[in-house]
């Protein structure tokens, strides 16, 4: 298992970094935390000419809170532990820490970034999931300046984003928890640290005891992060009663259609897309403060 | 792994199915053709150079149309070899036009992987084919448009 | 018994730790020779393809190339692969690269040597292979119909093929009150050894010598298969097995270490072949995977009247040349009765050739396939005839007055106390009262369930006909300095054998174990030993060890006592020195001893007559009751000691999403006398959490088409920390009346009986919702079908 041969160059700045990748086009890679491209190199899946190193880039490396847009601004190299452990993050948007633990192991934590993730875009990964559910939006630079893509756009299919051979994704803006919100995070994986046979993202905003706004996304049961907005409107305007959880229970389970190899699998992924969003829910539910 | 989807075009059926089995338009179409050579009837030699996503390859293999139903079936059969094992896909395509002149195409099949592949990259490996096949009528559909327009031209 | 000194029995703390834990140990992988050059495979893509033609010119013309090989090559330079084990099976002619037709997906089909294992691996990827697929055979149902043959001049795909009865079966189930029947399938899983199978080979045109590194379990059988595959003169061949990564029985032959070997007679220079972790899986060896049909006839009270068994085994390509597991099958049936009173038995053994990765060995080795239909059964019998499980195996085991006990279908038992260990596990359970809370967190919708196996554990094989023979020598000597040398054809593959043989040899001279060094995986250096399999490091290599030191021990003490002028029978060996008992003044240091003989004043004067100064002993250990002569039924008895145990599991199921949790897992275990109790303890809990893979993560996986699924440990899910409860091991002593110190080899019992106690705790937990699982491993997608089946 050794990579076929390959120019090895390392970017300083966000620039270099693009000029190299917009020379070599579809035979350069950018190298992040290579948690998930080195396997692939070092199984020859992944074949390129060049690799662009650009773990020395400290643009990349911050988290930003924007207390005006209140979001945060993520660099595309931020290792999930950092996000794990930010205080920042912690405070603004739980939702992420929460999800962060459930990515692989320590030393995988330390090294895999969230730009890594999320333009590797594994379907059961925790990054899209979360950012799809979030609404996040997806900063990108290449040969032909800026842009910016909404998470709706970002996710294409299996391993494939919008991200076009010779951009590099730059940040992650991830708008914060708002008032009167709460969030849930289910996720279920064979062992501890694998990617995750599915899972649910939940966020809830209670006024008067009834649900005024909600967002409900599920990953590993399709080809990308799936949001559930259909669920979420006949969510909305009902008060968080036991018999609302086995109904939303029943809306997932209609509204997923899981990619499986074989029926079994399918109603599997069904069966646990649907239990995992009501846990979630009741999380959120549960995490409101006192009185709602 | 199985392969199963829709797609739709605005042309007539029989415009789309000799597109479709058109060795001319296959060789402008088919994501990463890098050439087309017949041997036989409706058998061609393709060597392709496909990269999607992080993957990426040189394949060398057959393609086989046949079952031909003009102007609403087909059945396509492709082997490709490339360094880490043998991709073969079988696909059943059925074709019908609405009221409105657009062709709806429905394919559903099989794609089988062996070899490294089957053992390493069946996770990544439905990925790529959905995106080869968007790739695929993405051109396709460009490809009718432009032949369209040359005709009436 | 023998009287040892206090050595055995404690928990001496592993000697090879410091060097294994702080990086120093020396594996394949850490030598490197000048001028050596890296292997790599080119492997099929393909289950079952004729092979048409292998064009390497591609290859052969990159830069750093310096030989490759095929097929053709494999047949020129060698031989048709040796045999490891021949016990009534066909046997294929085959070599170590496919020749004319590759039999599964990995199969070695060319191989390069480069400068780099880079451009090695570039070079492959120019080979061009044309195939001709033929239809695979992956299932048994595939294999029985002759439509497709893996070996067409053998007209059929039955490999293995063998019949036993003792008593009238047919009697005994139709004069019994119930009769629990089923067919048990397993899985095929494997060993996975952190460090996979590495081989350097070194072969010297001019002095026609070939000299192997390998990381293998038993150098010396490898030896003389390297000799038999290539027709070289087993005199001129060394292998040499250093620092061992993991065995677990899937490094007990050679096939792809011939590749390397084949490289570096066709190049003349050193090769070295790394497994990768892909070729491990693809490739390795696999276990299990078959399907046992068993009967078993009870009385009304719970009593056994017959047994019946019906196995048939998927070998994969061959478990003959290739790996050596067909005889598991055989194992399996000599071991299907068990612990019980069997008052009748019959089986019928198949095993079918199919287009899937050799058939080696794997902790267990068949001894798992006689125990996991049988402890499954048990729990399907208990709930049938409303006995509680644990009760029901109480009221069938051996007694422990009948041993040594003569088994009806061939192996005599040592030793064992299960009553004893049944009580143990009910206390230690809590069991009555785990019963009450499992009935309440029921109804908070909460599902526990416990499961119970009990575990007999053959070990010590001597097999006819093959590398699994049983015989042991050992070597101990004694330095002119006055430390220990122990010389053991025993490998030390991680389980502590540098510590425990060296407790076995320092309790008879007073030293500490750091005063031994034990010496072994050398050819050139270690009498001609077995290795470590099937357990027998207890029962054969201490055996012998013991008494080379033992006698050892009593030349010490004829020439100290010559010296001392004292008489032998009144010299004890304390702290280093040798002394007449109760007369500290009296005495040599053995390092003065050992002056004294060889060096001043040497050994004229101080050796007494009838003795020489060759300070060592070599003794050879061979099972006092293997009998190989079949009886007048027809039974032969290859193990020396089993180890017994009661094992039990308890899970809690998540019914919504099918998951199993491990809650608690109990052993109570029996290995006789115990050497290092640590090293002990972790062997079980070593076996159980393999055993704990197989039940609910690691499975080789093939679909229909024979294409091989599960090339990377993310799809081969290994269990890991977090998913392991703390396995709570408890011990009893009955010891070997067969051993010398009383000991019994004990490395596979924690593997044995765990997916049997496991799978019939969650059906236990799934009882109130009428689920029965029956198909492993257990995963949540099949637990939910199960489930959903049930109307849940
Ligand atoms: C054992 C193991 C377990 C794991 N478990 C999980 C898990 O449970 N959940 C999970 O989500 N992930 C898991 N991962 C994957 C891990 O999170 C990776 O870190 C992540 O998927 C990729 O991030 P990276 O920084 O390592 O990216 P790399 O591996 O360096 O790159 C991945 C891909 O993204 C591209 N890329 C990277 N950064 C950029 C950028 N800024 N702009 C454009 N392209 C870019 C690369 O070219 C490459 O194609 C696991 C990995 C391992 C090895």
């Amino acid at each position: 298992m050794k990579p076929v041969p390959i120019r090895y160059l390392r970017a300083t700045t966000v620039d270099e970094a693009v000029t190299a990748l917009a020379r070599y086009g579809l035979d350069a890679k950018v190298l992040a935390g290579g948690q998930s491209l080195m396997p692939m190199l070092n199984m020859r899946l992944a074949r390129p000419q060049v690799v662009v190193d650009i773990n020395e880039i400290r643009d990349l490396m911050e988290i930003r809170y924007d207390p005006n847009a209140r979001q945060l601004v993520v660099g595309a190299l931020v290792r999930h532990q950092q996000l794990l452990e930010s205080s920042l993050v912690h405070a603004h948007q739980p939702l992420l820490s929460a999800a962060a633990r459930y990515i692989g192991h320590w030393a995988i934590r330390n090294r895999g970034t969230i730009g890594g993730s999320v333009v590797h875009h594994d379907p059961s990964a925790e990054w899209p999931l979360v950012t799809a559910c979030l609404g996040a939006e997806f900063h990108v630079q290449g040969p032909q300046g800026r842009r910016v893509i909404p998470a709706a756009d970002f996710f294409v299919t299996y391993l494939t984003t919008a991200v076009q051979a010779g951009e590099l994704l730059t940040a992650v803006v991830i708008p914060c928890l708002g008032p009167g919100e709460s969030w849930g995070f289910q996720e279920y994986a064979r062992r501890h640290g694998d990617f995750a046979l599915a899972a649910a993202a939940v966020t809830v905003t209670l006024s008067d005891g009834v649900v005024t706004a909600a967002r409900i996304a599920v990953g590993g049961v399709a080809d990308r992060p799936v949001v559930l907005s259909e669920v979420t409107q006949h969510v909305v305007g009902q008060a968080p009663t036991a018999q609302l959880e086995v109904q939303l229970g029943q809306w997932v389970y209609d509204a997923v259609n899981p990619l499986a190899e074989s029926p079994d699998e399918q109603a599997y992924k069904r069966d646990i897309a649907a239990v995992l969003v009501r846990r979630a829910f009741r999380q959120a539910i549960n995490r409101q403060p006192a009185g709602q | 792994m199985r392969l199963q989807g829709q797609e739709q075009i605005e042309a007539p059926i029989q415009t789309v199915f000799t597109s479709l089995t058109d060795p001319r338009v296959l060789s402008k179409t088919l994501p990463g053709l890098q050439s087309l050579e017949p041997t036989d009837a409706n058998t061609y030699r393709a060597r392709l150079s496909v990269g999607i996503a992080a993957v990426r390859g040189a394949f060398d293999g057959m393609l086989i149309l046949r079952e031909l139903e003009p102007p609403t079936a087909y059945a396509l059969y492709m082997t490709a070899r490339g360094a880490g094992g043998v991709v073969e896909v079988t696909l059943r395509v059925h074709l019908a036009e609405d009221a409105n002149s657009v062709t709806r195409i429905e394919y559903t099949g099989e794609a089988a992987l062996s070899g490294v592949w089957a053992a390493l990259g069946s996770r990544m490996a439905s990925g790529v084919a959905q995106t080869l096949i968007r790739q695929f009528f993405t051109a396709l559909r460009q490809e009718v448009r432009s032949l369209a327009s040359a005709a009436t031209s | 018994m023998v009287d040892a000194s206090n050595l055995v029995g404690q928990s001496v703390r592993r000697k090879e730790d410091v060097r294994l834990l702080t990086g120093h140990g020396q594996f394949v992988d850490d030598i490197s020779l000048p001028g050596m050059l890296y292997a790599a495979v080119l492997r099929s893509p393909y289950p079952h393809a004729r092979i048409r033609s292998v064009d390497v010119s591609g290859a052969l013309r990159l830069d750093g190339v310096e030989a490759v090989i095929t097929g053709d090559d494999a047949q020129q330079l060698g031989k048709p692969m040796a045999v490891t084990l021949d016990l009534f099976t066909k046997v294929p002619t085959i070599y170590p690269l496919a020749v004319n037709k590759v039999r599964y997906v990995g199969e070695p089909v060319a191989a390069v040597a480069a400068t780099s294992r880079e451009v090695a691996e570039d070079a492959v990827e120019l080979i061009v292979v044309d195939y001709e697929p033929l239809p695979p055979i992956v299932s048994i149902e595939d294999a029985e119909q002759p439509t497709s043959l893996l070996y067409e001049e053998w007209g059929h795909n039955r490999q293995l093929d063998w019949q036993f009865q003792v008593g009238d079966v047919g009697s005994a189930l139709a004069g019994a009150d119930v009769v629990i029947s089923e067919d048990f399938p397993h899985h095929r899983y494997t060993g996975v050894p952190l460090e996979s199978r590495v081989c350097l080979a070194d072969y010297r045109p001019g002095q026609g010598a070939l000299t192997v590194w390998m990381s293998t379990q038993a150098p010396h059988q490898c030896r003389t298969l390297f000799a038999q595959s290539l027709g070289l003169p087993e005199h001129q061949i060394t292998v040499i097995a250093p620092d061992v990564g993991g065995g677990f029985g899937t490094k007990l032959q050679i096939n792809a270490e011939l590749i390397p070997v084949l490289l570096s007679i066709k190049s003349g220079r050193p090769v070295k072949w790394t497994e990768d972790r892909y070729e491990n899986l693809v490739s390795g060896v696999h276990t299990r995977d078959y399907v046992c049909h068993l009967e078993v006839g009870f009385r009304r009270d719970g009593t056994m009247t017959g047994v019946k068994a019906s196995l048939v085994g998927n070998l994969g390509c061959d478990g003959t040349c290739d790996a050596a597991g067909t005889a598991a099958l055989l194992v399996a049936a000599a071991y299907l009765p068990g612990p019980y009173h069997v008052p009748a038995f019959g089986v019928d053994v198949v095993g079918y050739v199919t287009n899937k990765a050799p058939y080696g060995a794997y902790r267990g080795y068949g001894k798992d396939i006689a125990n996991y239909p049988m402890e499954r059964l048990m729990e399907m019998a208990a709930e049938k005839l409303h006995i509680d499980p644990l009760e029901l195996r109480r009221r069938n085991v051996i007694q422990p007055d009948e041993y040594p006990y003569q088994q009806i279908s061939g192996p005599l038992y040592d030793s064992g106390d299960y009553p004893a260990m049944i009580a143990k596990a009910r206390e230690v359970l809590d069991y009555e009262n785990f019963r009450r809370q499992q009935d309440e967190t029921r109804r908070e919708g909460k599902y526990l369930g416990i499961g119970f196996a009990a575990m007999l554990e053959p070990s010590g094989a001597a097999v006819p006909n093959g590398i699994f023979n049983g015989y042991e020598p050992a070597t101990v000597r004694m330095t002119p300095e006055g430390q220990f040398l122990v010389f053991t054809g025993n490998q030390d593959i991680g389980q502590g054998i540098e510590t425990t043989l060296a407790q076995v040899a320092a309790s008879q001279f007073g030293v500490s174990v750091d005063d031994v060094r034990v010496v072994f995986g050398d050819t050139n250096a270690v009498p001609y030993g077995l290795g470590s399999f099937s357990s027998r490091g207890a029962t054969y290599a201490v055996s012998a060890v013991h008494r080379a030191s033992v006698q050892l021990a009593n030349k010490l003490k004829r020439i100290a006592a010559n010296i001392l002028e004292a008489s032998a029978a009144d010299l004890v060996f304390t702290q280093g020195a040798v002394e007449v008992a109760g007369v500290p003044s009296r005495r040599l240091t053995l390092q003065e001893l050992g002056n004294k003989v060889y060096l001043w004043p040497g050994p004229y004067g101080t050796v007494p007559p009838g003795d020489d100064p060759d300070l060592q002993a070599t003794e050879t250990f061979m099972g006092p009751r293997v009998r190989w002569q079949p009886d007048e039924q027809g039974r032969i008895n290859l193990y020396t000691t089993h180890p017994t145990g009661i094992y039990a599991a308890i899970v809690e199921v998540d019914p919504e999403l099918g998951d199993v949790r491990l809650r608690r897992f109990v052993v109570i275990h029996d290995a006789g006398v115990i050497i290092n109790p640590l090293i002990a303890e972790a062997q079980v809990v070593g076996g159980v959490v393999q055993g704990m893979g197989g039940a609910l993560w690691e499975e080789l996986r093939y679909d229909e088409e024979g294409q091989f699924l599960s090339g990377d440990l993310t799809s081969y899910l290994l269990p890991t920390a977090p998913e392991i409860p703390d396995v709570e091991v408890y011990h009893f002593v009955s010891p070997s009346p067969f051993t010398p110190l009383g000991t019994k080899g004990m490395g596979e019992g924690g593997t044995i009986p765990t997916p049997a106690a496991i799978l019939n705790a969650v059906n236990d937990a799934l009882r109130p919702l009428n689920v029965f699982l029956n198909d492993l491993p257990i995963t949540p997608q099949k637990v939910r079908a199960a489930l959903r089946q049930a109307g849940h």
